[in-house]
C-alpha cells in the first residue's frame, strides 16, 4: 500500500448541459490511490461520486456533459496515461485492461443473450489475445475464484440463470477477468440483501488480498465503506468535503457534514430517542460553486462559508477537511460540539 | 413508549395468515402462516430480505389484497371476511405511509387534494373546513402551507415522504402501517422522517407497523421486531433482546451481515457468512425454509415444520434447535 | 439555532415556488424550444381554419368549371395567371379553391373519424381493463378480431354496401380505429390501477367509482390526447387514399384525394394538377405528427418539469 500512486485526480471539473442550464456536477475533484489500497467514496445522492467515477471512465456521453478541466494521470502499463483526455479508441484499451468495472444493476451491465462464460472470455480475447480455448478455461477459473460453485457447468449459463448476488459475482469475474490493477465499484451492493452483501465483501477483501488490486468503492452506506475501506473520501455537493483514513475519519470527523452523517445513522448519534438530523436538502448545482456547498444545512455557517468556497485543508498527515469552522476552538468554547439537531426542512 | 408499559392490550390481532398468489407453473406462498399481535401506543418492525413476503404481510393486513387464509382482527372484526364496501368504512382507523411517495401520489392532483382526499371520502366537511385541516396538517409534518398548489413532483423526496405522512394523518388513524417510509431516502433526511414520525407517535398516540430491511433503522424505531424469511416470522421478541441476543440461526446472520459505520469493530467482528441466495418464494424448502442456508440444519430440519412457539415470555422463535427455555442455539460456524 | 441558518439563494432550490407566472413561462419556453412543435401546431391551425372559413377565403367557386382556362400552370409558370394561383385542372376548376375546400373533408374525416374511434375504444378499453377477467378476455377477442380483418378490404365491403358518403367514411374509420384506442386505454388502465396512487387511493377508502374518474380517467387524456392526433394524421392521410381510389366521397366533392385522382391521368404534362393536393395532404400530416409529439410532452407533468 506504499509507493507512488497509481491514479491521480486533480481538479476535475465535470459539467452537464440540462434543459434550464448547466449542472455542475463536480467542482474541482482531487484525490490518489495507491496500489493494493481501497477507497471508499461516499455520498449521498447528487454529490457526484458517481459522476466522478463515469468522468474517470470516460462513460459521460457528450452529449450530456463534458469534462471542464482536471488531470487523472493512471499508471498503466504501457505508460502513464490522463484518463480525461484520452479517445474512445483509447479507452477500449484501459477499460477492462487496466481499470475493471462493477456497477449497481448487473442485470443491465451483462448482455442478456450471451452466456457469462462468453462474456469474460471476450474480455480476455480482446486485452490478452488469449486463444478461444484458453479463454474457456480461464473464464471458468475467474468463476470459481469469485465463488461460484461448479465453475465448469456455470460457465454456460445465461445471466437470467444467475440469482442477483451470483451475477454481481459474476460482475466481478468479467471485471477482474484481464487482471486491471484498479476496480472501480459504483455501489455493487446496494441492489442486494445483507447476508449477499456480507458475502461480495468478503470475496473482495478475499481478492484484494490475494494480489496488490486497488479498489475504489463508491456506497451510500457509511457501514460498508467502514467494513472495506482504507481510506475515505465523503462528497457533497461535487466536492470532495472531507478526506482520511478510515478509522481517523469515523474516529474523528471534522468536517460538519460528515459529523452529520455519521449522527444521523441510527445507532450511533448521541443516544436518546431522536436521531441527529442535518436540515435542508442538498444543493440542487445549478450555480457554479463559489461558497461552502454546505453552508446552508449547515449549524455552524459564519459569514464567510456563503462568500468563499473552503479549501480542503490539511489537518493531519492523512486527515483533510473543507471547512473554514475551527472544531477544536469550538470544543474549548463549547465544551462538546453539537451537530445540528434541530428538525426542519 | 415500550410495550411494557401499557397493558398488552392489541390493536391487531394478526392469526395464521397467509397470501398466495398463482403463478404460471405454481404456487407462490408470499405469506405462509403467519402470527402476530401489534400492541397499542407500539412500533413492530417487520424485517426481512427481498422477497420475504412483509410487504406483501402490510398489504394483506390492511386488506388491500384479500388474504388467502387466516385472519385480521382490528377493532373487534375480522378484516379478511369483510366486504369492500366494510373495509372502506374502516380505512379512517388504519392507513399505510409507501415506500415510493413519488409513485403513490397522482401526478395531476396538487398535494392540497392529495392531502383532503381522505378528508373529502370520509367526512362530511365543508370547503373551508377542509381547508384548515389541510393547513393544520401541513404545519404538523413541517410543510408550509403556502405550497398546498404544489405538485408532488415539484418537492424532494424527503418533502413528499412528509405529504404521504399527512395524508395517511388526516382522518385521525388508530394504527398505521409503514412500507419501507424511508428507505428510499438519503441517510439525512431518513432522519428527518423518522423524527418526525415517532413525534407524531407520542403526539397522537400511533400504532405502527414498520416494515424495512434498514436493520438499524428498524432497531432505532420499533419496541418489538419480527423477522421474516421466505412467508413465515421466525422470529419475533423486544428489540433489544432480539439484537443482544438472536435465537434463530438466520436472525444471527442477518445480523452479523449488518456493516457497523465503524471500521474497529467492523474488523474485529465475526461474521456468520450464509451460502447462496435467498431460494424462490415458489420454490419454498421443505421443512424448515431456512435449512438450505442454514449452517445447524439437521435432518428434522427436512421433514419437520419448526413450530412457531413462545419459547419465553414475549419472545417467538420457529426453529427446532432452540431448546423451549429459550437458551441459545449451539454456536455456529464463524468466519472472519 | 433554526433562525440562525444562513439563507443562501440558489443552493438548496429544490422546492423554488413554480407560480403561475412561472409555470406560463416554463410552457412557453417548452414551445420556443420545440420549434417544429410549434410548426406543427401552425400548420394545423391554418389546415382548420381554411376548412372552417372555406367558403369566405377560398377565391372562387371549387366547381366552377370554366373550360377557357383549363389546365393553367401556376401563377409563376410562363403561361400562368395571377387569378388562378396554383392552376387550374382539367375542367378549369381552381385548384387553390378546391384545395381549401378539401380541407374540409380532411378535417371532417379526421375529426369525427378519430371521435367515433376514440369513444367506442375509450369504452371498451375501460371495460376491459377495469373488469379484467372474462370480460377482458372476451372484449380483447372482439378487438384482435377487427385487427386481424385487412382495413382495406373492410372498407371495400363497407363502401360497397352503404355506398360512398362522407358519413360512410367516418363510420368506417371510427369502427376500425377503435379497437388502437381501446388497446392504450385498456393499457393505460390496468398501468395506473397497479400504479401506487391507485392502491394509495384505495388505502383511504376512495370507492372504485371514485378511483376510476378521479385517478384513472385524468391520466387516461394525455395518452389518448396524442394517440388522437397521431391517428387524425393517419385517416387524414387514409381518407385521401381512399378518395383516390374512388372509396371514398363522391368524385363531384373537391377532396385531396379525388384531385389526385384527376391529376393521375395528367401527372407526365400536367404535373401541378397532382403536386399541390399532394403537398397539402403530406403538410397536413405532418405537422399532425409535429404537433402529437410536442403535446405529448406538454401533457405529462413530470416531462413538463424535466425539459
Amino acid at each position: 500500500m506504499t509507493g507512488e500512486a497509481l491514479l491521480t485526480v486533480d481538479g476535475l471539473v465535470t459539467k452537464f448541459d440540462a434543459a434550464d442550464g448547466v449542472v455542475h456536477a463536480i467542482n474541482g475533484v482531487s484525490f490518489d490511490i495507491r496500489p493494493g489500497e481501497t477507497l471508499g467514496v461516499v455520498g449521498e445522492s447528487g454529490s457526484g461520486k458517481s459522476v466522478t467515477m463515469m468522468s474517470l471512465l470516460g462513460l459521460i456521453p457528450s452529449s450530456v456533459g463534458r469534462i471542464a478541466a482536471g488531470t487523472a494521470r493512471y499508471r498503466a502499463t504501457s505508460g502513464e496515461v490522463d484518463l480525461l483526455k484520452l479517445s474512445e479508441r483509447q479507452f477500449g484499451r484501459i477499460r477492462g485492461r487496466e481499470i475493471g468495472m462493477v456497477f449497481q444493476d448487473p442485470i443491465s451491465s451483462l448482455n442478456p443473450v450471451m452466456t457469462v462464460g462468453r462474456q469474460i472470455a471476450e474480455s480476455l480475447q480482446r486485452h490478452l489475445g488469449l486463444g478461444r480455448r484458453e479463454s474457456r478455461s480461464r473464464a471458468i477459473e475467474m468463476l470459481a475464484r469469485v465463488g461460484i460453485a461448479d465453475p465448469s457447468h456455470r460457465v454456460d449459463d445465461y445471466p437470467h440463470e444467475f440469482s442477483g448476488g451470483m451475477r454481481q459475482r459474476v460482475m466481478i469475474a468479467i471485471a477482474l477477468a484481464a487482471g486491471p490493477r484498479l476496480m472501480i465499484a459504483d455501489e455493487p451492493t446496494t441492489a442486494l440483501d445483507v447476508t449477499v452483501q456480507a458475502q461480495i465483501m468478503a470475496l473482495v477483501r478475499e481478492l484484494q488480498a490475494e494480489s496488490e488490486l486497488a479498489v475504489i468503492w463508491v456506497s451510500h452506506d457509511l457501514g460498508v465503506v467502514a467494513g472495506l475501506a482504507d481510506r475515505v473520501l465523503v462528497m457533497y455537493g461535487g466536492t470532495i468535503v472531507e478526506s482520511a483514513g478510515v478509522d481517523d475519519l469515523f474516529e474523528n470527523p471534522q468536517h460538519p457534514y460528515t459529523r452529520g452523517l455519521l449522527a444521523s445513522i441510527p445507532g450511533t448519534g448521541l443516544a436518546g430517542s431522536r436521531l441527529a438530523s442535518i436540515p435542508g436538502t442538498p444543493p440542487s448545482l445549478q450555480h457554479e460553486l463559489k461558497l461552502c456547498p454546505f453552508a446552508d444545512r449547515c449549524s455552524h455557517a459564519i459569514d464567510r462559508c456563503a462568500r468563499e468556497r473552503p479549501g480542503l485543508t490539511p489537518i493531519s498527515a492523512d486527515h483533510s477537511s473543507a471547512c473554514f469552522w475551527d472544531i477544536d476552538a469550538s470544543r474549548q468554547r463549547d465544551g462538546v460540539a453539537v451537530i445540528a439537531q434541530r428538525e426542519g426542512m | 413508549m415500550t410495550a411494557g408499559e401499557h397493558a398488552d392490550t392489541a390493536v391487531v390481532r394478526v392469526r395464521d395468515l397467509r397470501k398466495h398468489f398463482r403463478v404460471s407453473g405454481g404456487t407462490v406462498r408470499a405469506v405462509d402462516g403467519v402470527s402476530f399481535d401489534i400492541l397499542r401506543g407500539e412500533t413492530l418492525g417487520l424485517v426481512g430480505e427481498s422477497g420475504c413476503g412483509k410487504s406483501t404481510t402490510g398489504r394483506t393486513l390492511l386488506g388491500l389484497t384479500p388474504a388467502t387464509a387466516g385472519s385480521v382482527e382490528f377493532r373487534g372484526r375480522d378484516l379478511t371476511g369483510l366486504s369492500r364496501r366494510q373495509l372502506r368504512a374502516m380505512r379512517p382507523h388504519m392507513q399505510m405511509i409507501f415506500q415510493d411517495s413519488a409513485a403513490s401520489f397522482n401526478p395531476r392532483h396538487t398535494i392540497g387534494s392529495i392531502i383532503a382526499e381522505p378528508m373529502a371520502i370520509h367526512l362530511d366537511l365543508d370547503r373551508s373546513a377542509i381547508h384548515d385541516r389541510v393547513a393544520e396538517l401541513m404545519e404538523l409534518v413541517g410543510l408550509k402551507r403556502e405550497w398546498r398548489k404544489r405538485f408532488p413532483h415539484e418537492f424532494s423526496g424527503g418533502q413528499r415522504q412528509r405529504i404521504n405522512i399527512a395524508r395517511a394523518l388526516s382522518l385521525n388513524p388508530e394504527f398505521v402501517v409503514g412500507d419501507e417510509p424511508v428507505s428510499a431516502l438519503d441517510v439525512s433526511i431518513q432522519a428527518q422522517v423518522v423524527n418526525l414520525m415517532s413525534d407524531l407517535q407520542d403526539e397522537l398516540g400511533l400504532t405502527y407497523l414498520m416494515i424495512a430491511h434498514d436493520l438499524s433503522m428498524v432497531r432505532h424505531i420499533s419496541d418489538r421486531v419480527a423477522v421474516m424469511y421466505l412467508g413465515k416470522v421466525v422470529e419475533l421478541a423486544a428489540t433489544e433482546t432480539l439484537f443482544e441476543d438472536p435465537q434463530h440461526p438466520y436472525t444471527q446472520a442477518l445480523l452479523s451481515a449488518v456493516p457497523l459505520p465503524n471500521p474497529k469493530q467492523e474488523r474485529a467482528r465475526q461474521r456468520i457468512l450464509l451460502e447462496g441466495d435467498v431460494p424462490s418464494p415458489r420454490e419454498a424448502p421443505s421443512g424448515c425454509v431456512f435449512r438450505t442456508r442454514c449452517p445447524l440444519a439437521e435432518a428434522r430440519c427436512a421433514t419437520e415444520e419448526p413450530p412457531y412457539r413462545e419459547v419465553s415470555p414475549g419472545r417467538f422463535v420457529a426453529c427446532h434447535l432452540v431448546d423451549g427455555a429459550g437458551s441459545n442455539v449451539v454456536p455456529v460456524e464463524i468466519t472472519g | 439555532m433554526a433562525d440562525e441558518q444562513i439563507v443562501i439563494e440558489g443552493l438548496s432550490d429544490v422546492y423554488v415556488a413554480p407560480t403561475l407566472g412561472v409555470r406560463l413561462r416554463r410552457l412557453g419556453r417548452l414551445l420556443w424550444r420545440d420549434k417544429t412543435g410549434m410548426i406543427g401546431l401552425l400548420i394545423f391551425l391554418t389546415v382548420v381554419f381554411a376548412a372552417v372559413f372555406a367558403d369566405l377565403i377560398a377565391p372562387v367557386d371549387p366547381n366552377l368549371q370554366d373550360l377557357r382556362s383549363a389546365k393553367l400552370p401556376e401563377a409563376w409558370a410562363d403561361s400562368g395567371s395571377w387569378s388562378h394561383v396554383l392552376g387550374t385542372d382539367d375542367l378549369g376548376r381552381d385548384i387553390l379553391s378546391r384545395i381549401i375546400h378539401g380541407a374540409r373533408v380532411s378535417i371532417t374525416v379526421g375529426f369525427f373519424g378519430v371521435l367515433v374511434a376514440m369513444s367506442i375504444g375509450m369504452l371498451l378499453g375501460m371495460l376491459a381493463g377495469y373488469f379484467r377477467g372474462w370480460v377482458d378476455s372476451a372484449l380483447s377477442a372482439v378487438i384482435n378480431l377487427i385487427l386481424s380483418v385487412p382495413y382495406l378490404v373492410f372498407v371495400i365491403v363497407i363502401a360497397a354496401i352503404f355506398g360512398r358518403s362522407l358519413f360512410n367514411v367516418v363510420l368506417i374509420f371510427g369502427i376500425t380505429d377503435a379497437p388502437i384506442f381501446a388497446r392504450l386505454t385498456r393499457g393505460e388502465v390496468l398501468r395506473i390501477r397497479e400504479s401506487g396512487y391507485a392502491e394509495a387511493a384505495e388505502s383511504i377508502g376512495a370507492s372504485q367509482p371514485r378511483i376510476l374518474f378521479r385517478h384513472v380517467l385524468p391520466n387516461l387524456v394525455g395518452p389518448l390526447v396524442t394517440l388522437a392526433t397521431f391517428e387524425m394524421s393517419a385517416m387524414i392521410f387514409y381518407e385521401s387514399g381512399l378518395s383516390f381510389l374512388g372509396l371514398s366521397v363522391p368524385p363531384s366533392v373537391p377532396s385531396w384525394g379525388n384531385m389526385l385522382t384527376f391529376g393521375r391521368q395528367y401527372l407526365t404534362v400536367y404535373p401541378w394538377m397532382s403536386i399541390y393536393p399532394g403537398i397539402a395532404i403530406a403538410l397536413t400530416a405532418l405537422s399532425m405528427n409535429l404537433f402529437g409529439d410536442w403535446l405529448r410532452d406538454v401533457l405529462d407533468p413530470r416531462v413538463r418539469r424535466s425539459r
